[in-house]
């Protein structure tokens, strides 16, 4: 029930006009927490808690919200339902299953039955693969010419499924409420310009 | 088919205004300005509808509250924007101050793409251009005499000078002076400083190059300081969907409400101008199909301003053909439509810088440096005529960097909310030659939502043009080593023709009504009380940004007029 199903429903009861505003507003609230948390529209059930949990190890809780704070797996359901193309989809929906099928290679075990030591290992490796990809990218570019076609790798880093994850975790987080107004704490309206300021330490 | 309504004053009379001004851009509002406050009775008609700042305006919406955290409604543009979407501000807020593509088609050859970004709301593109206001200078008024390309233009910069002081003074453009011949100083309020990185590249250039090449703060149509009861810029980032503070200039934001505050202004949007009426000599007025119910509407006018945009007013004039001028009205030169000209872009380079880790910058400036033209002012490029200016910012990359940064987890997350080592970019903007060939037509084939013939358009960049874009990335790259620059990256394939949208000449100016369509005044040669006052205009494009040259052409016309109306010449 949404909360326009909410008010629907008290308006036939006619209630509706008796009500204070504040308790309209508090039965708009619990008919959205009503929702169920699963109600993802691409991803399964399963997908959902990997990728859930993947984008937690990437961007976790600190003193500063984390990826699931931030909602992230829902922002990329979002996307995936409403935004990407099928092809889209399908890539970032196979890189879901692919974490899974390394954690089973690796670890033996579905990616959200490993401890959390072995994720944090299994994505270290993934995360050098990317890194190596990147590397490669910049010395040649997919479509220049390498003399010997072993020097180039199978794959360039967007194609590498933790890139991928990576990106999306990225943008799902430093968009979201929380990233921006806790972690990037972000000024909406800065008021001045100040063309060089001391931030006081080297990044 | 419903019968046209010509409009009547109460009592049955026709009403017969002193002016039409078609268009609300930053041409119209200026020209309604200036009518209106020299008592001029003023209808002003805008194609698409009213826009209300206080409803309208959605500059302050935050990523997290917009459906797709500005990654735009991708679906939806692609099948009602295709082409609006190629501009960088049609994103997913300031879509809605872009046209619908399907409603308002155009053609181009297979091998010619051409990128018409078009606004249609009061204001026009007034309320998402980039702001970059510029002075031209007499290498660009001059240049056909001194290199014999192209026709003349029919006035010098002194002419002009006084009317850039004008429309300055009210606009409001920060800047700083340099004397330079080629890019005339203006009447600036305070400068917006450069950041520590683009002084010290000022700073090197400076020393490599002397005074020939000069970087400057870029000369922006925002404002420093508070300027005729608007407030100062609180540099919140995304001006090109609004400024509820009227911190920028716009039509909406200030000509149109001194125009308003005059009494003399008749505003009506949603009033598609279907064609310029004519009888007897002269422009009667002009025939409207009302946006919304389509019905069709005359109003009569002692003078016309046509201020609808480069494209849209060559267009109004080509649907305006008639027995005496079937090739357009006041096409008897041949030369309307033709002569389209925009800015090349995106060529240019950028690179790293090592230190300054400690420093940054506080508010997001809507605004960067200027690197002034210096190639073909003192001297002669063997390869190319006339010139390119530069626009640059050196910055600090955010959290969009980390995708292929490596690492990932707590301490990941704390560096991405810090900001990334700088880097600075240098990007071309290039003078465009007039060719006859490159124009815009009549395709007989094809009509708008409203039945209205579309246009034909056939641009290409040309050899000028290409050679000129490949010595801009080479001298980009090399300011940026001279500055010490690392990871120096050059690009040298440009965007396609309209996307700088800065097209312009499809009515140009001239000394002779055989190859122009307009005199020195903005005037129809063959029509005296027609007016073209937008970037149609344009003789030659120069290099840099048009907009406060259109404005300073139209209010120069305007009083013009008003001169002429009141010695009963038109």
């Amino acid at each position: 029930m949404n909360r326009r199903d909410a008010i629907r429903r008290l308006a036939a009861t006619s209630a509706l006009g008796a009500l204070p505003f504040e308790t309209l507003l508090e039965i708009g609230r619990e008919a959205r927490a009503a929702t169920p948390a699963t109600s993802f529209r691409t991803l399964s059930a399963h997908q959902s808690s990997t990728l859930r949990q993947a984008a937690e190890v990437i961007l976790p809780r600190t003193e500063t919200p984390g990826a699931t704070d931030a909602k992230v797996t829902e922002f990329i359901d979002m996307l995936l339902t409403d935004w990407m193309d099928a092809e889209e989809r399908d890539a970032v929906v196979a890189a879901i299953d692919e974490v899974d099928r390394r954690a089973g290679v690796d670890q033996g075990a579905l990616f959200v039955d490993c401890a959390p030591e072995q994720q944090l290992a299994l994505m270290t490796i993934m995360d050098a693969e990317v890194t190596e990809l990147l590397g490669h990218d910049r010395a040649a570019p997919a479509d220049e010419y390498v003399e010997d076609p072993d020097d180039r790798p199978a794959a360039s880093a967007p194609e590498h499924p933790f890139y991928q994850l990576k990106r999306l975790t990225l943008l799902g987080y430093f968009t979201s409420e929380p990233g921006m107004t806790e972690t990037l704490r972000w000024n909406p309206f800065p008021g001045r310009w100040e063309p060089c300021v001391n931030i006081g330490e080297p990044s | 088919m419903i019968a046209r309504r010509p409009e009547r004053q109460a009592g049955g009379a026709r009403k017969i205004y002193d002016a039409i001004v078609v268009g609300t851009g930053i041409t119209g509002g200026w020209a309604a300005k200036e009518l209106t406050e020299a008592g001029l009775d003023t209808l002003v008609l805008e194609a698409g509808p009213m826009i209300v700042p206080e409803r309208d305006y959605v500059e302050h919406v935050p990523p997290y509250e917009q459906p797709f955290r500005g990654l735009r409604d991708r679906r939806r543009q692609r099948g009602r924007q295709k082409v609006q979407s190629r501009c960088y501000a049609c994103d997913e807020l300031g879509e809605k101050f872009f046209v619908d593509d399907v409603e308002n088609p155009y053609t181009t050859p297979d091998d010619k793409p051409f990128d018409w970004i078009r606004g249609r709301q009061v204001g026009g593109k007034s309320i998402m251009w980039a702001r970059q206001s510029y002075r031209l200078s007499d290498l660009d008024f001059g240049a056909a005499e001194r290199d014999g390309i192209g026709i003349d233009w029919p006035l010098r910069y002194a002419d002009l000078a006084p009317w850039y002081d004008h429309v300055e003074s009210f606009a409001g453009i920060s800047g700083q002076a340099e004397g330079l011949g080629q890019l005339p100083d203006g009447r600036f309020l305070p400068a917006m400083p450069l950041n520590c990185v683009e002084e010290h590249a000022r700073g090197a250039i400076a020393e490599r190059w002397g005074g020939e090449r000069v970087l400057t703060p870029g000369r922006t149509a925002v404002l420093t300081q508070a300027h005729n009861g608007r407030a100062a810029c609180h540099y919140c980032g995304p001006c090109h969907r609004g400024c509820i503070t009227r911190s920028y200039f716009s039509s909406l934001n200030a000509t149109l409400p001194a125009a308003a505050a005059t009494g003399n202004m008749t505003l009506r949007p949603n009033s598609v101008v279907r064609q310029v009426d004519w009888a007897d000599g002269k422009a009667t007025g002009v025939t409207v199909i009302d946006r919304e119910s389509h019905y069709v509407v005359e109003f009569r006018a002692r003078v016309v301003i046509v201020a609808a945009s480069t494209l849209e007013s060559a267009r109004i004039l080509l649907n305006s053909a008639n027995a005496e001028f079937t090739e357009g009205l006041g096409n008897s030169s041949g030369a309307l439509g033709r002569y389209l000209m925009d800015h090349t872009m995106s060529v240019g380079a950028a690179g790293t810088f090592d230190g300054w880790a400690d420093r940054s910058y506080f508010g997001r400036r809507p605004n960067g440096a200027y690197i002034a033209r210096f190639r073909n002012v003192a001297d002669q490029h063997p390869d190319f005529v006339r010139g390119y200016g530069y626009q640059s910012s050196a910055y600090r990359p955010d959290w969009n960097r980390g995708t292929s940064a490596p690492g990932f987890g707590a301490e990941f997350k704390e560096r991405m909310a810090r900001p990334g080592g700088w880097r600075m970019s240098i990007g071309a903007w290039g003078e465009c030659l007039p060719y006859a060939d490159n124009r815009a037509e009549i395709d007989p084939a094809v009509v708008d939502a409203w039945g209205i013939p579309a246009l034909r358009i056939s641009m290409h960049w040309r050899e000028n043009e290409l050679v000129m874009q490949q010595d801009a990335a080479e001298q980009a790259a090399e300011m940026l080593e001279a500055a010490g620059a690392r990871n120096i990256e050059m690009r040298t394939v440009g965007t396609p023709p309209g996307l700088c949208i800065h097209e312009m000449g499809t009515a140009r100016m001239g000394r002779d009504p055989k190859t122009s369509v307009l005199n020195g005044f903005n005037q129809s040669w063959d029509v005296p009380n027609l007016f073209v006052v937008d970037g149609a205009a344009m003789t030659t494009s120069a290099c840099q940004n048009p907009s406060l040259t259109y404005m300073a052409l139209t209010a120069r016309a305007c009083d013009h007029i008003v001169g002429r109306l009141k010695r009963f010449e038109l």
